[in-house]
C-alpha cells in the first residue's frame, strides 16, 4: 500500500494499521499529524510529508475553490439524471448501476450524459490531473452540457449550473493562447525527449520537492533510523515534468537525478517549491456564501500554463531568482510570489490571503470553528489564513507548523482497511455522506466506474452498497430540495446488478 | 536479450511500476485514453492502489470486453504476451515500449486474479 492524498474526498490513505497509527500521532492542536520518530521506519513518514503538502497546497491555493465547481456540478449532473430515473413513467424501483456498458450510446440509456460527462473529466484532468488529448475547443464547447440540460434541467440546479457556464466562459478566452494543434497542455523537451506539462505534474513539483527537502535537509535521522523504501524515489516522468522544466529555466544546470538525490543547490529546491506553489495558485475564490470568484486574465487558471509561463520568464531573466533570504523573509517571499502573480495578469493574491486572515480576526464563528466542523469553503479560508500567518512555512514546509487556524484531512484511511474520521463520532455518518455523495453516484449512474468507485471506499462493505447509494441518493435529494417539495418523495427501492 | 515474459514474472509489483513509469510513452498514452483516471487521485499511477481500481477498465478497453465475468476470465486465462499485444495495440506503442507493456500486463493480471481472492488481501 502507499500513501496518498485523495482530493475528491478529503481523505488520506496510509501505510500503518490503525494501531501504528494510533502510536504514531501526537494528540495536541495539530490534529492528524504524523511526527519523525528516533527510532523506525522514516520512509513513512517521508510518504506522510509529501501527502500533506499535497493536501495544504491544494487546499491554500485556489485550486479547493476551483475543483469546489466541478464537485457542485459533477453531483447536480448526476443527480439530475438519476432523479429523472426515479420520476420516470413506473419508477418504483432503481436497478443500479443505470448505465450498463455497451448501453451508452443510445439517448434512451444516456448518450447525451455520456458526452456531458466525458467533458466533464477531461476539463478536471486538465486543470487538476495528468493532462488530456482533448483540444481547447473541445473542452470549452457548451455543446455537451447545453444537451445534457435541455433534457434534465430543473431551477433548483440553476446556480451551481451557472457556476459552472461561467468557468467555461472563463476558460474559453483560454482558447487564444491554446498551444499548436489545438492541444491544451504546453509541451516541454528533455534531455529524453518531449513531455505533455500537466497539472498534476505542477501539484507533484511542489509535493516531490517537500519530501526531497524532508529526506536530505530536515528532519531527526538516528543509528535507530531505518528505510523501508529507496532514499531516493523517480515516480517517473509524468510527475517529475514540471521539475524539470524548472531546472532547464532556474539556470543552475541541476539534473533531475542530482535534484531527486539531493545533490543540487538548496536554492534550486527553493525555486522549484516556490514556483510551483505560486503556479497552483489559481485566482480562483469561493466566498463565504458559496460564490466563485474566477480572475486573472486568459490562460490564468491551468496551473501547467501559469508554470509555463513562469518558466518561460525565468530563463529568459524578466523574472529574478526567488530571495536569497526566502527561509526566513516574510517580505522577500511575499514580493517575489506578486512579481510571479503579475507576470501572468492576476491580481495581487495576496489581497485575498489577507481578507482570510481579517475575516478570522474579526469573525468568531470562522474563528473558532473546530476543523471537523468546517465546511470546506471555511477549510479553504482557514488554510489561506494559516498561510497569511506564516507563509514562509506554508510555502516550504508545506504549513506542516502553520495550524494558527485548524485545518485537516477530513479522513485517515489505513493499511487494516480502517477509516479514521475527524470528529465526533455522532456526527460522522452525515458528514461521510456528504462528502461522499458526488462519488458514489458515479457508481450509481455507471456501471464503468463501479469498481474503480467501491476500491476507493474500502470501508464500505459489499453488503452495504445498496444502503450507500440509497443514503447518497437521499442527501443530494435534500440538498436540492426535492424532499422538501412533497411527501410522497422518497428513494425507491434499489436493486444493485453488479 | 532477456525475454521479458518470462524475467518480469517474479519481480515485485513495486519493481514492475518502476519499469512502467520509467515509459513516458505508455504511462501518457494510458492516462490519455482515460480522462477520469487521468483526474482520479489517491493512487500511483500503476501502484497496487492503481491496479485495484482501474485494472477492469484498462483490460477491458485493451480487449474490448465489458462483460465483468468474461472480462475476469480474459484477464486470468491469457497470457501475458497477448495482454501485452492487445496493450501495445490499443495504445499505438512503439517497440521500445514492449517491455513496459509486458510489466503492465504482469500489474493487471496479478490485480485481475487478487480481485477474485480475499478482498481485504493487500
Amino acid at each position: 500500500m502507499t500513501t496518498s492524498f485523495d482530493f475528491h474526498t478529503l481523505s488520506l490513505t496510509i501505510d500503518q494499521t490503525l494501531a501504528e497509527y494510533n502510536r504514531a500521532r501526537v494528540p495536541g492542536p495539530l490534529g492528524l499529524h504524523l511526527y519523525e520518530v528516533v527510532q523506525g521506519d522514516r520512509s513513512k513518514i517521508l510518504r506522510f510529508r509529501h501527502e500533506h503538502a499535497h493536501f495544504t497546497s491544494f487546499l491554500a491555493t485556489g485550486l479547493a475553490d476551483l475543483y469546489g465547481v466541478f464537485s457542485d456540478y459533477t453531483l447536480a449532473l448526476l443527480y439530475a439524471y438519476v432523479h429523472r430515473q426515479m420520476t420516470g413513467d413506473g419508477a418504483a424501483a432503481l436497478t443500479l448501476p443505470l448505465i450498463m456498458p455497451g448501453e451508452e450510446g443510445s439517448p434512451a440509456h444516456g448518450s447525451e450524459l455520456r458526452r456531458a460527462w466525458d467533458q466533464v473529466n477531461n476539463l478536471q484532468a486538465f486543470l487538476f490531473g495528468f493532462g488530456t488529448s482533448a483540444t481547447v475547443p473541445a473542452l470549452v464547447d457548451t455543446g455537451p452540457q447545453d444537451d445534457f440540460w435541455a433534457a434534465h434541467f430543473d431551477l433548483c440546479f440553476s446556480r451551481i449550473v451557472q457556476r459552472f457556464y461561467r468557468l467555461l466562459e472563463s476558460l474559453a478566452t483560454d482558447a487564444g493562447t491554446a498551444y499548436p494543434g489545438g492541444r491544451a497542455l504546453p509541451l516541454i523537451t528533455v534531455p529524453q525527449g518531449q513531455r505533455v506539462l500537466s497539472a498534476r505534474a505542477v501539484m507533484e513539483a511542489y509535493a516531490i520537492t517537500i519530501e526531497v527537502l524532508n529526506t536530505h535537509f530536515r528532519g531527526i535521522r538516528t543509528e535507530y533510523t531505518t528505510y523501508s523504501e529507496p532514499v531516493v524515489r523517480n515516480p517517473g516522468p509524468l510527475y517529475t515534468a514540471a521539475v524539470e522544466c524548472l531546472l532547464g529555466a532556474g539556470g543552475r544546470n541541476s539534473s533531475l537525478d542530482e535534484f531527486l538525490a539531493g545533490r543540487a543547490p538548496p536554492d534550486v529546491y527553493y525555486l522549484v517549491v516556490a514556483a510551483s506553489f505560486a503556479a497552483m495558485q489559481v485566482p480562483v475564490v469561493q466566498q463565504l456564501d458559496g460564490e466563485v470568484e474566477f480572475g486573472g486574465r486568459p490562460g490564468a487558471l491551468s496551473p501547467a500554463h501559469r508554470l509555463h509561463r513562469l518558466a518561460g520568464r525565468l530563463s529568459q531573466g524578466e523574472l529574478g531568482p526567488v530571495p536569497a533570504k526566502i527561509r526566513g523573509d516574510r517580505e522577500a517571499l511575499l514580493t517575489w510570489l506578486r512579481s510571479c502573480h503579475r507576470a501572468w495578469g492576476d491580481e495581487d493574491p495576496i489581497v485575498a490571503l489577507s481578507a482570510a486572515h481579517e475575516r478570522h480576526q474579526s469573525d468568531p464563528a470562522l474563528r473558532d470553528v473546530p476543523a471537523h466542523e468546517k465546511s470546506m469553503i471555511q477549510m479553504a479560508w482557514s488554510t489561506r489564513a494559516n498561510f497569511f500567518g506564516d507563509p514562509n512555512d506554508f510555502v516550504l514546509d508545506a504549513g506542516m507548523f502553520s495550524e494558527r487556524y485548524p485545518c485537516q484531512v477530513r479522513y485517515v484511511r489505513t493499511r487494516d482497511g480502517k477509516l479514521v474520521a475527524l470528529g465526533e463520532a455522532k456526527n460522522i455518518q452525515a458528514r461521510y455522506l456528504a462528502d461522499h455523495t458526488p462519488v458514489m453516484l458515479q457508481a450509481a449512474v455507471f456501471a464503468r466506474h463501479w469498481s474503480s468507485t467501491w476500491e476507493k471506499l474500502p470501508e464500505v462493505p459489499a453488503a452495504d452498497r445498496a444502503d450507500s447509494l440509497a443514503g447518497s441518493i437521499a442527501w443530494a435529494g435534500c440538498l436540492f430540495g426535492d424532499a422538501a417539495r412533497g411527501r410522497e418523495w422518497k428513494v425507491p427501492a434499489i436493486t444493485l446488478r453488479m | 536479450m532477456d525475454d521479458p515474459n518470462v524475467t518480469y514474472a517474479a519481480k515485485s509489483d513495486d519493481e514492475l511500476r518502476e519499469i512502467i513509469v520509467a515509459n513516458y510513452e505508455l504511462s501518457q498514452a494510458v492516462v490519455n485514453a482515460n480522462p477520469k483516471m487521468a483526474q482520479d487521485a489517491g493512487f500511483e499511477l500503476f501502484d497496487r492502489a492503481w491496479a485495484k481500481r482501474y485494472w477492469a477498465s484498462v483490460v477491458s478497453q485493451v480487449s474490448g470486453i465489458t462483460t465483468p465475468d468474461r472480462l475476469y476470465n480474459w484477464a486470468v486465462g491469457a497470457t501475458i504476451g497477448a495482454v501485452a499485444k492487445a496493450i501495445t495495440t490499443y495504445y499505438l506503442l512503439p517497440a521500445a515500449a514492449v517491455p513496459a507493456a509486458v510489466a503492465l500486463a504482469i500489474v493487471l493480471v496479478r490485480a485481475a486474479k487478487a480481485s477474485r481472492k480475499d478482498p481485504a488481501a493487500p
